[in-house]
């Protein structure tokens, strides 16, 4: 009998191209709006945390558990090497990067700003660290290793301070043995990158000068670890951790709590805007079911009145639902692989609403990208949506009075 | 006039269908003013909780400050300005501040940090710094020896109430600025950046330890309605000679601000966007619909000999009403939605991973929704506009009807 229904269902769905045509259309649309939308959202989330992760975090740090609240030079990392040499057996470690750190002032002939101060080995470092500064030098060169006292400073920095390249500004703070010490560095470059704050508060210089004036020659801070994925951060900082239980380690999500509540954030609004996409679809589908049944009040009716018994109405009804669905979603899967695939290429251009202005830290163009599993997902919601939309029409074409309907003429 | 009749006619015909109909307009409504009316409302509250508590919505500086934030560039505390700023409608308050930066001591450790000046009664209609000491007490008077110090600032010197701190800096053209002041208490503001680096002084004492007596960098303004910001503003830089002062609205103060929640409204605006294609769509399906099961209505009525063109009038004029009566019943229910969710913003969950770094901003871990009417009725405008377009179609199609087949179905 279920054949006869799985025939019947069919044929429905085929005698009316208009009608199918329209629920077709809106399955295709929900599918597509859904998995557009989380392919914009996900873009829009990597590039930003990508664009902030590479510059300043990274994924994963290591530093002595006292360093980061105070500052203070003494608290090193004294076993650099021995944790070097360990992290490089670790295989899914891309980039390690060893700094030392200190914070203070930076003083030009006009005016003083409080900014951290990065020593970084330019030389042997090849790390995203600091390629991702040398990708945002706006002018002149990263600092020579051989040169005395060079530093790398941001344009908005360069703007506060009214500096140049090649002028001269003294970076005071504490040293070793708790004495403010300072001393006298040449601009040998200015970075412009999409984070003003970052510009206007770190500057890079060579590892060796910057220990030098803080009064001991092997000083390491900071060791920063970056991954190949984001996700695995956590799991690799604890086992990090396990291995060096003097340190700290921390994923960027302790360390930037700003990028974790963009990242959190994002998925709610994207949770969000999914639920809203879904009770369009869902009403859309209910309505133009609902019309459609209406529409066929003698139809349906007449099978009644012949014998057609109400559960295998409402199969019928329910099952040309599935028919529709199952030429709807994968069209729209299949459309919204297609703009994601060329908008991932080609980009969104979001100035258009930004009025232009220049990005800080939000970037304007958007590349949208959505991994496979969530493709299923949403095609599977979408399919479960209309289903559940089907219900109530199907419940209605039972509730039709096979006499009425029958004298109805349209 | 008999066109709009048999259209009236034709809504109260079959109740249903036309509920049907007009359900998928409101539905539509609902949803794009319920999803504007929470983006704007985050924005809302990201201002309030930037803007709000600590810039205020306009300031005054000298010229050319807000470009170059030094001391040379502070302005001289003139009776005269301030009497200006009193006659100037729609502004409760003028807060007077100096700002530099200076580098803090205490016993054993230093940072760099912000030093603001402030008036200590009138502040409060501000940054109200009272009521965010987390221990210790407030300023009593304008020219005390005393600093309250961010509450991350305070750990990391290693300082408690009553300590001293030093501070070294650069004054007013360039002479030194050095001091010691006993740490009065520790605030918390919202902001963590702040947290890490703000020491406050009583309003004279910052200009005497930065060398600046009866300067300001800056008065920020409090002002009645902050929509009226940039009004005010205007009417400001009328009365100023514009040679020595900059007044600036918060867009203005605070470009970065705007940039990101410029940026995130061009992508809700794309989001929206595909709202409208999904429940266009709908609209579309349901009337097309509606329409195919009146085929037979139609057939009779173009054989009898009414023209076609009628057919398509009073269908316009159904759709028409239809959508004219779902928007706006989309406005009064969807208001109500709003409404409730702006008293009482959506909890995110407060044991939750998310609800804990938004507190660690200070800010309260809840999702606003915006009340701004023209969020409403701009949205039910445009569905408004959406269904007519929408509609076209079904209309042209059942006005293009062969009446003998239409009649057979």
């Amino acid at each position: 009998m279920l054949k006869y229904i799985l025939k019947l269902g069919w044929k429905n769905v085929w005698r009316n191209p208009t009608r199918s045509g329209v629920v077709i259309v809106t399955v295709l649309l929900g599918t597509w709006a859904g998995i557009f939308a989380a392919g914009f959202f996900n873009g829009m989330l990597d590039d930003y945390l990508k664009g902030q992760i590479n510059l300043t975090v990274g994924h994963v740090q290591i530093m002595h558990p006292e360093f980061e609240d105070l500052y203070n030079p003494n608290y090193s990392i004294h076993n650099t090497e021995e944790v070097v040499k360990s992290l490089n057996e670790i295989s899914t470690i891309k980039d390690i990067s060893a700094k030392s750190v200190a914070s203070g002032l930076a003083q030009s002939a006009r005016n003083s700003f409080g900014v951290t101060i990065w020593g970084m080995d330019i030389e042997n470092d090849t790390s995203i660290s600091v390629r991702s500064i040398e990708g945002y030098l706006d002018e002149g060169d990263m600092p020579d290793p051989t040169g005395r006292n060079q530093i790398l400073i941001g344009d908005d920095l360069a703007d506060r301070l009214g500096l140049e390249l090649r002028s001269r500004m003294v970076l005071s703070f504490q040293d070793v043995n708790g004495d403010i010490t300072a001393g006298a560095f040449r601009v040998a470059g200015i970075f412009d990158s999409f984070d003003s704050r970052f510009d206007e508060s770190y500057v890079v210089v060579n590892k060796a000068n910057l220990n030098q004036l803080l009064g001991e020659e092997n000083l390491t801070h900071n060791i920063r670890i970056d991954v190949g994925e984001l996700m695995v951060a956590d799991d690799l900082a604890s086992q990090i951790q396990q291995d060096f239980p003097n340190l700290e380690v921390k994923s960027w999500r302790e360390i930037a709590p700003d990028l974790r509540y963009v990242f959190d954030m994002q998925d709610i609004s994207l949770y969000m805007v999914m639920i809203i996409i879904i009770i369009g679809l869902i009403f859309s589908i209910i309505n133009t079911m609902l019309m459609a049944v209406m529409e066929r009040t003698r139809e349906l009716g007449m099978l009644r009145a012949i014998g057609m018994n109400k559960s295998r109405t409402f199969s019928m009804v329910m099952l040309e639902t599935v028919f529709l669905t199952m030429v709807g979603s994968p069209a729209g899967l299949l459309l919204g692989w297609l703009t994601i695939t060329y908008f991932g290429m080609n980009g969104i251009d979001l100035s258009a609403f930004a009025d232009g202005l220049e990005g800080w830290g939000f970037t304007t163009m958007i590349y949208p990208s959505l991994a496979l599993k969530y493709y299923l997902n949403i095609v599977l919601l979408v399919a479960v949506a209309a289903l559940i939309s089907a219900l109530y029409p199907a419940w209605r074409a039972l509730k039709l009075r096979p006499v009425e309907a029958i004298r109805k003429f349209n | 006039m008999l066109y709009l009749k048999l259209a009236w006619r034709n809504i109260w015909r079959n109740k249903r269908r036309t509920f049907i109909t007009m359900l998928s307009v409101i539905v539509a409504v609902i949803l794009s003013s319920v999803m504007r009316t929470m983006n704007e409302g985050s924005y809302e509250q990201m201002i309030e909780n930037t803007v709000g508590i600590f810039t205020g919505y306009a300031q005054i500086h000298q010229k050319g400050y807000w470009d170059d934030k030094t001391l040379e560039y502070s302005l001289v505390s003139e009776d005269s300005l301030f009497n200006i700023i009193d006659q100037t409608s729609g502004i409760t308050e003028a807060v007077p501040r100096i700002e530099s930066y200076a580098l803090v001591a205490g016993e054993r450790q230093s940072r760099a940090a912000m030093v603001i000046g402030i008036d200590p009664e009138k502040e409060r209609s501000l940054s109200d710094p009272e009521s965010r000491i987390i221990s210790g007490s407030y300023f009593e008077s304008l020219n005390e020896q005393s600093v309250l110090v961010g509450t991350d600032l305070m750990q990391r010197l290693e300082l408690q109430v009553g300590d001293s701190l030093v501070m070294i800096g650069q004054g007013f053209r360039g002479q030194s600025a050095a001091g010691l002041y006993e740490v009065r208490g520790a605030v918390r503001f919202p902001n963590p950046d702040l947290n890490k680096s703000l020491v406050m002084m009583p309003l004279e004492t910052a200009q005497y330890f930065l060398a600046a007596p009866d300067r300001l960098t800056g008065i920020s303004l409090i002002l009645e309605d902050s929509d009226d910001a940039a009004q005010i503003v205007k009417s400001l830089s009328g009365k100023l000679s514009s040679e020595e002062y900059e007044v600036m609205d918060w867009k203005e103060l605070m470009p970065e601000l705007v940039q990101a929640i410029e940026s995130d409204r061009g992508s809700g605006f794309i989001i929206i966007m595909i709202l409208y294609v999904v429940v266009g769509f709908g609209i579309l399906g349901t009337v097309l619909m509606m329409i195919t099961e009146r085929t037979y209505e139609f057939g009779v009525m173009i054989s009898v000999g009414t023209p076609r063109i009628a057919i398509a009038i009073i269908l316009a004029f159904e759709v028409f009403l239809v959508a004219m009566v779902g928007s706006l019943t989309g406005i009064a229910v969807s208001f109500p939605i709003s409404y409730y969710f702006h008293v009482n913003p959506i909890r995110l969950s407060s044991s939750g991973d998310l609800a804990e770094v938004i507190e660690t901003f200070g800010m309260e871990p809840v999702l606003k929704f915006s009340l701004e009417p023209s969020l409403f009725y701009s949205q039910a405008i445009i569905i408004f506009v959406i269904t007519l377009v929408f509609c076209l179609y079904p209309i042209l199609k059942a006005s293009r009807l062969n009446p003998v087949k239409a009649m057979r179905s």
